[in-house]
């Protein structure tokens, strides 16, 4: 089974986005191998593109979706609440100035940030209440510091600017200590100080939104590392599994349970949530919540090996409706006359195996 | 200020005259010629040197492996380097900036300075110097050795367990790792003890410890630091070189170990670890900024405080490194609090130079600019520190480009930039010649706009999704463009050392004279000649005041009654810097060159076979007792 192929979804080619990952197949030679090891168990699961190809009308669907301006898909999604509206408005500011300014290297910044591809695994583009939350804190941050760092550089420069050196000075070996400049000093000391609390304060309050107990979430899959896949399994009834790619009904938290089957691994879907490592001998939940369906790539933040860099995952957001009918075609009985391509053969080797 | 007492027959400094006396003590303090002499030595200005030039070598190799990765990550899909040879590339270029470069280059300038500063004729422990240098020696060849060898470690610097266990990486380069740590931890233990006791009890009469220079407080803070961060990391490298040689289990978690306990123990020594890399940095920046502010620096109390508080701070941080494996999070929210706290004594610190600046007035020479460099570059990365204090934010940026970002602008930033400038402010003391200022300064314009291309782009890379130590990433994603401008930046930095250097070699040969005080400074290293006689002072000065240099009085009072003929060193009371008594300083040997030697062999022996230390023992035993051999001197006879 080709792991690194499950991606090549044909409603996510279109747009002017190609987030989907062509580049998986081919290159990864060493994976490949450790995935030719891995061979066996893999045939057990299902994969997920053949149901894509019967379903017309879904893949149309997310398609549309898919094809949105992202300035238009911001505007829907963003004027709800006053710190959405805010966040808005600070991306914009900074979107704007980095077109404006001119220069070769904000040129070189600006481009590369718009041809950034925003949707598909930025932490500066949240799509679910998580992303959002961190997102605002983010800013927040930036902004007080930012003028934090402006008024040490506006002393340090005013400090160089107003008394420069006449030649041959001598030194002073008992410089007086100057009221102002003690008054200068504890002014300092109580508004970092008081700065400092304010962010932590901020940060607390981040913290608790975002990792509160909550009531439990309605649908819990369980997210099991490898070098360097990913095992998704969807537990309860009629469970199964898929690889390397998450779908959920949009608009409901869900709880992933990370564990994993060797090394550390870190779970990172940037545009919904922050990380969360997979570690041997513990298990760890990470709630997501996707605002908007839609396709959202992660990878491993943590060095697992060789191939680290190519341990990617997707995030696919359906409307809850359709979410329940490619549940439901996923968990009842494969019919194996239905496509006798490649996927028949697997689907063949599957009930062999079940046998 | 007399010492001299009984014995009537030796030799005192005060029975002679400047010419004889310098040339008496000359040949009493001297290094002998010979390949013998050359490996024997214990003159703290000759390692200190050694320390340096071996540090900036590990610098050199450091940035070409930087540069190599940076080379591989300037296209997307690019195929210079694969995912096995890049990941030994970030792991060697990790462990060797952080412990064969950026650890002992502050040392060595700790054992040059620290002696010269505080007035004394010899560190502490001369022997012990010259045997940690040794250490420090041996263990970077071995890592390099391996690496020339195909023996790579590839599980990056802080080789995270289980990936770094026997079952998925086999092969010795974890052990090669793990014991390069002990070499280097068990050379900085000693060179910190060293300091520690020349500090408190070696320093000239009269520098009682209001007038201890800012940069001597320093060095005091961060080998105290060193004394209790290291042991953790010793610990923990040993562990995991059990858990692979003679399967312990300490992190397997199949057997009830823990996978945690080594990220503990690894960051409990690991965020001290970034303050023993940092406090150099403010020494030298304390130094530079009075000097060329020409005034003390402001607050020396605030700022010794603030030393100190970063001190004992820098213990209470290291959770903030495992934020996102999941720790309960009232635990983690102490942490941010903690990590957010040790920003103020910073604050204080970097206020204080400024407004030593501002009330000075300021001479804009190379050291300084460097120093003006490290405030704007410092205070980035200080503040984007803070963010990654909040858990929050931490959970978005850890291990992306952005916390890459962040501790280059802090170390780089910190401790580069100052270190810099502190080679060119003390060049003059170590070779007589000043350094050539039209270069130092287009150096900087190199080294900055160089750096801040190479590094800014990466915390935009981070937000982006792009996370740390990935060999490579697909053109689909966007981050092509910005990750081009970091390599050529880089391009740019790397390319300023090269002019260093070039400007280090041709100063040394033709550089203008420097005579002994060059930039009228106010500490002691600069009331001797450049370079300094072995014996460092003719005649051991007393202070009167924090800066003996700038005090009008032409005549400086001096300690009296040292023998000449022995190596004599005052010693002094811990507070008060009272004369205590006279002390005998250990002669060369070339026991502490055996006895590195032996360690070394038993350290590389067990990397293969647990008998080596059974074997290597008694080996390193034997060099030590020849090391502490009693020589019969007439006080003892």
């Amino acid at each position: 089974m080709k792991f690194w192929s499950v991606h090549k979804m044909q409603n996510f080619e279109a747009g002017d986005c190609p987030g989907h990952p062509p580049w998986h197949s081919g290159r990864v030679d060493a994976a490949k191998q450790k995935n030719a090891a891995n061979k066996k168990e893999g045939e057990k699961r299902r994969d997920v593109e053949p149901w894509l190809a019967q379903d017309p009308g879904v893949a149309s669907e997310t398609h549309r979706f898919a094809s949105l301006a992202p300035d238009e898909h911001n505007n829907i999604e963003r004027h709800h609440t006053v710190p959405h509206a805010l966040l808005h408005l600070l991306s914009h500011a900074a979107e704007r100035a980095r077109t404006l300014s001119a220069g070769p290297i904000s040129i070189a910044v600006g481009s590369a940030a718009l041809s950034g591809c925003a949707g598909v695994q930025s932490a500066l583009d949240p799509r679910g209440e998580q992303a959002h939350t961190l997102a605002v804190l983010f800013w927040t941050f930036t902004a007080v510091l930012a003028l934090v760092w402006f008024l040490t550089m506006a002393g340090l420069i005013f400090a160089l600017a107003h008394r420069r050196n006449r030649r041959g000075e001598p030194a002073q070996p008992r410089a007086a200590v100057k009221r102002p400049m003690l008054i200068a000093f504890c002014v300092m000391l109580a508004s970092s100080t008081i700065i400092l609390s304010g962010l932590a304060v901020l940060s607390f309050g981040a913290q608790k939104a975002i990792f509160g107990s909550g009531a439990g979430a309605a649908l819990t899959i369980s997210v099991i590392g490898h070098q360097w896949w990913w095992q998704v399994r969807y537990e309860g009834d009629g469970g199964f599994e898929t690889a390397n790619e998450i779908r959920i009904p949009a608009g409901s938290p869900v709880d992933i349970k990370l564990t994993t089957a060797d090394v550390i691994h870190s779970f990172w879907i940037p545009s919904l949530a922050g990380k969360l490592d997979l570690i041997p001998g513990k298990s760890n939940e990470l709630r997501i919540q996707a605002s908007k369906p839609g396709v959202y790539r992660g990878q491993c933040a943590e060095f697992c090996g060789q191939q680290h860099a190519h341990m990617a995952i997707f995030v696919v957001a359906l409307e809850p409706r359709e979410f329940e009918r490619w549940r439901a075609g996923q968990a009842a009985p494969v019919k194996p006359t239905a496509h006798l391509g490649r996927q028949g053969v697997f689907t063949l080797a599957l009930l062999e195996n079940a046998q | 200020m007399s010492l001299a007492s009984e014995e009537p027959h030796a030799t005192r400094d005060s029975d002679l005259g400047d010419e004889e006396l310098r040339a008496r003590l000359r040949k009493t303090w001297g290094t002998n010629g010979g390949l013998i002499g050359f490996l024997s030595t214990v003159d703290h200005k000759v390692i200190g040197i050694r320390y340096a030039v071996t540090s900036f070598a590990f610098l050199l190799a450091g940035g070409v492996l930087a540069l190599i990765m940076r080379l591989q990550l300037a296209r997307p899909d690019n195929h210079l380097v694969g995912a096995e040879l890049y990941n030994q590339l970030f792991t060697m270029h990790g462990t060797t900036m952080m412990f064969l470069f950026g650890v002992p280059v502050g040392e060595a300038f700790a054992i040059y300075l620290v002696p010269l500063m505080v007035g004394t004729r010899n560190i502490a422990f001369p022997r012990l110097n010259a045997f940690s240098y040794y250490v420090y020696l041996f263990g970077g060849l071995m890592l390099w050795g391996g690496f020339a060898f195909s023996i790579r470690p590839d599980v990056g610097w802080f080789s995270y367990v289980p990936l770094a266990n026997l079952d998925f990486t086999p092969g010795k380069g974890p052990d090669y790792w793990a014991q390069m740590i002990t070499f280097t931890e068990v050379a900085a233990l000693a060179v910190s003890v060293e300091i520690v006791v020349t500090v408190l009890k070696q320093r000239a009469p009269g520098m009682t410890l209001d007038r201890i220079p800012l940069f001597v407080w320093t060095m005091l803070v961060h080998s105290f630091i060193i004394i209790f961060a290291m042991p953790a990391v010793m610990l923990a490298s040993s562990m995991l070189i059990m858990d692979r040689l003679v399967t312990t289990q300490f992190f397997n978690a199949d057997a009830g170990g823990d996978p945690l306990l080594w990220q503990h123990l690894f960051w409990f020594f690991g965020h001290p670890e970034v303050y023993i890399i940092f406090l150099p940095g403010t020494a030298f920046v304390s130094a530079i900024v009075a000097t060329f502010s020409r005034r003390p620096v402001f607050g020396y109390l605030p700022m010794v405080l603030s030393l100190i508080a970063i001190g004992f701070l820098s213990f209470g941080l290291w959770v903030h490194h495992m934020f996102v494996t999941g720790l309960p999070q009232v635990g983690a929210a102490f942490f941010t609090a903690s990590s957010m706290a040790i920003a103020i004594p910073n604050g204080v610190q970097i206020f204080c130079w400024i407004a030593t600046l501002w009330d000075g007035k300021p001479v804009l020479k190379t050291p300084l600019i460097f120093v003006l460099g490290f405030f704007f570059i410092f205070v980035t990365g200080g503040l984007s520190g803070v963010m990654l204090a909040s858990v929050p934010i931490d959970t978005q940026v850890h291990d992306t480009y952005f916390v890459v970002a962040h501790f280059h602008y802090v170390l780089i930033g910190g401790t580069l930039f100052p270190l810099v400038g502190a080679v060119y402010y003390w060049f003059p003391k170590l070779t007589g010649r000043l350094m050539d200022e039209r270069l130092g300064k287009w150096q900087f314009a190199l080294a900055f706009i160089g750096f801040n291309i190479a590094f800014f782009p990466m915390h935009m890379l981070g937000l982006l999704g792009m996370p740390r130590r990935v060999y490579t990433y697909p053109a689909e994603i966007g981050w092509g463009g910005l990750n081009l401008l970091a390599s050529a930046g880089a391009l740019l930095f790397f390319a300023s050392f090269l002019l260093m250097a070039y400007n280090l070699l041709v100063s040394a040969r033709k550089g203008a004279l420097a005579g002994d005080n060059p930039w009228d400074a106010d500490t002691l290293e600069w009331a001797t000649t450049s370079p300094p006689q072995p014996q460092n002072f003719d005649r051991i000065p007393c202070l009167t005041s924090g800066s003996p240099l700038w005090s009008r009085d032409d005549d400086q009072p001096v300690v009296s009654g040292l023998k000449v003929d022995e190596r004599e060193l005052v010693v002094t009371s811990i507070t008060e810097a009272r004369p205590d008594i006279r002390e005998e300083s250990p002669a060369p040997s070339i026991w502490p060159f055996v006895a590195a030697l032996a360690t070394a062999a038993a350290f590389i022996g067990s990397i293969y076979t647990p008998w080596a230390i059974t074997w290597g023992s008694p080996v390193v035993a034997l060099a030590l007792v020849a090391w502490f051999w009693p020589k019969t001197s007439e006080e003892n006879a």
